[in-house]
């Protein structure tokens, strides 16, 4: 036997008993978290990575080096200034609302490297801490020389220190899956639902697009990043599978919370990304398809071989799949200053692909893009104001998103009376989620309360402000209505 | 008073300051014109509350409208 082989459990899993304390005092319920099982149920934790920190050391430096020479090579404002407007986008998207999240798993996965119930699985969140550090660091490192081209990349660091719609409802996932979870819950939440379950879809199909359009560093930088995730997402797998032993509906429970609450995220960051922001010629494919490929199959055939239901609100997933986030981009895109990235109009050409892509759901939307354009055509370019709301809009309590969900002819918005307070939820799953665990969300003030309570002004251009945005920094249209199908007589 | 506003047609919900005193019809007015870089609408217009059609001279008041109750606005020929 290698001698690697021979010593490397001797360090990775190395439990011991407790002479002094309790191992309840040791391990808290509250932070370990539920079910609290005895150690030796534990003892058979594993994943197969298994990794040294010599090892993780060594691969992380190349990686380190790998990057840095892309970043030198391609990553100069001179060479990202010559991508798509609306690839830059995605790039500004992306950046703001990943990096302070992936440092809150930092402190996730370090609760996880204390709390977690064996120390092999503590071992891995360890080195998974260290990687979502690295996860923060890198986008930050790359966006900052950009900064002084184009202010909209301060954002990569500013969101989630503004009160922003985005980043209200950014921390109030990240918040509650990153720093407020138990070391189970996280390890599902996290590994199992948002990392295993989910980020294919940025590591493979945003990746694949990033090659298309030319943006090298962001192609190297997600498949940097990837290999990471791949390692300590596998922490999810081995802690659910206990779970699923010993208190099977606990398990189900979060697995429904997480892949609700991660498929909201996922329909702004990926949904906007794949089927508006990145140009025509370089979509691989739509962000349904790439969902029902590396979601749908896999979710399913993980969950039935640990003997786990579908997630709960599968059937609400799948009909709102196709039309989510096109309700979500259409009204972000009239209130676009509220966000610090550009958004695409969507052309003739755009608008028969997603046509083509989305044959039940489109016809009810191609009306909105449709005045949409009229109204561009009425004011000509330039005139942002006159596609561009100015009355606020109403944000579900639980995700804390735009009231988007159902489609055009029938929003799903749904209202719950407490003492005191009327609730208002975009969707039954949001309502049931809220419902469940209401000491959890009750007290939160989204943007609409806070507007009511008098801390965040009614005026759409004074709440703008209050977001964080200035005239430097908020969200246009990505050539200001300068589209050749809109000029009279103009090419589609 | 602020209102959850739904316009038929539209990809959002909105929420609207209205005063008690002001009309259904003047309300009506007032989310198509809130609505209107996505959808436009037709007059005449219907608001709809807890499943009934306001009449449009009424006030808000008199209508029974609440703070942040849900309205829909529709168009005429819409069976709501």
């Amino acid at each position: 036997m290698p001698l690697r082989d021979e010593w490397c459990d001797l360090a990775r899993k190395l439990d011991w008993s407790f002479s002094y304390a309790e191992e309840r005092q040791v391990f808290p319920e509250a932070l370990s978290g539920s079910p609290w099982l005895p150690a030796q149920e534990w003892r058979d934790w594993d994943e197969p990575f298994r990794s040294t920190y010599a090892e993780y050391v060594s691969t992380q430096q190349r990686k380190e080096v790998s990057f840095q020479a892309i970043a030198e090579a391609v990553g100069r404002i001179e060479d990202v200034s010559k991508l798509d407007p609306g690839w830059l986008s995605v790039v500004k998207l992306h950046m703001a609302t990943l990096p302070l999240a992936e440092f809150a798993a930092v402190i996730g996965n370090l609760r996880a490297a204390r709390f977690g119930r064996d120390s092999a699985w503590r071992m891995t969140s360890l080195l998974g801490a260290l990687d979502e550090l690295r996860h923060t660091q890198l986008p930050l490192r790359a966006m900052h020389d950009l900064v002084r081209w184009d202010e909209q990349f301060e954002w990569t660091h500013r969101l989630f220190h503004s009160d922003d719609w985005v980043a209200v409802a950014g921390r109030h996932l990240v918040d509650e899956l990153l720093l407020g979870s138990d070391a189970i819950e996280f390890a599902i939440g996290t590994h199992f639902v948002f990392e295993t379950g989910f980020t294919n879809l940025q590591f493979i199909g945003l990746t694949a697009m990033a090659k298309q359009v030319g943006d090298r560093l962001f192609e190297q930088m997600l498949q940097s990043i990837q290999t990471d995730e791949a390692r300590h997402a596998q922490i999810g797998h081995p802690v659910l599978k206990k779970l699923v032993q010993k208190d099977p509906a606990r398990a189900q429970r979060l697995v429904d919370k997480w892949f609700w609450r991660s498929f909201r995220f996922f329909a702004v960051v990926t949904g906007f990304a794949m089927d508006y922001l990145t140009p025509l010629h370089a979509r691989r494919a739509s962000f349904k398809e790439f969902v029902e490929e590396w979601v749908v199959d896999q979710f399913q055939s993980s969950l039935s071989e640990l003997g786990l239901a579908l997630p709960k609100y599968w059937q609400a997933f799948l009909e709102a799949l196709p039309i989510y986030h096109h309700m979500l981009y259409a009204s972000a895109y009239t209130y676009r200053a509220t966000t610090w990235f550009d958004f695409v109009l969507p052309g003739p050409k755009e608008r028969a692909w997603l046509a083509e892509k989305y044959p039940q759901t489109w016809p009810e939307l191609e009306p909105v893009w449709h005045n949409i354009e009229e109204r561009w055509r009425a004011a000509g370019p330039g005139v942002e104001w006159f596609t561009h709301g100015t009355t606020p809009v109403a944000f579900c309590n639980l995700c804390q998103l735009v009231l988007c969900a159902g489609t055009p002819c029938r929003n799903s918005a749904v209202f719950v009376d407490k003492p005191g307070r009327r609730y208002v939820f975009c969707s039954e799953p949001c309502r049931e989620l809220f419902e469940a665990e209401p000491e959890r969300y009750a007290a939160h003030r989204g943007v609409v309360e806070r507007i009511l309570a008098g801390q965040a002004p009614a005026n759409l251009l004074e709440l703008v402000r209050y977001f964080g945005l200035s005239e430097a920094s908020w969200g246009r249209d990505v050539v200001s209505g300068h589209y050749d199908f809109l000029k009279r007589g103009g090419q589609p | 008073m602020p209102l959850y506003c739904f316009v038929r047609g539209d990809t959002l919900g909105l929420v609207v300051l209205a005063d008690e005193a002001e009309s259904i019809d003047e309300l009506a007015l007032r989310l198509a014109r809130a609505a209107a870089p996505r959808v436009t609408l037709a007059a005449p217009l219907r608001v709809w509350h807890r499943g009934r059609v306001l009449e449009g001279e009424l006030t808000l008041g008199q209508a029974g409208l609440s703070a942040l109750d849900r309205v829909d606005l529709t168009q005429e020929d819409d069976l709501g």
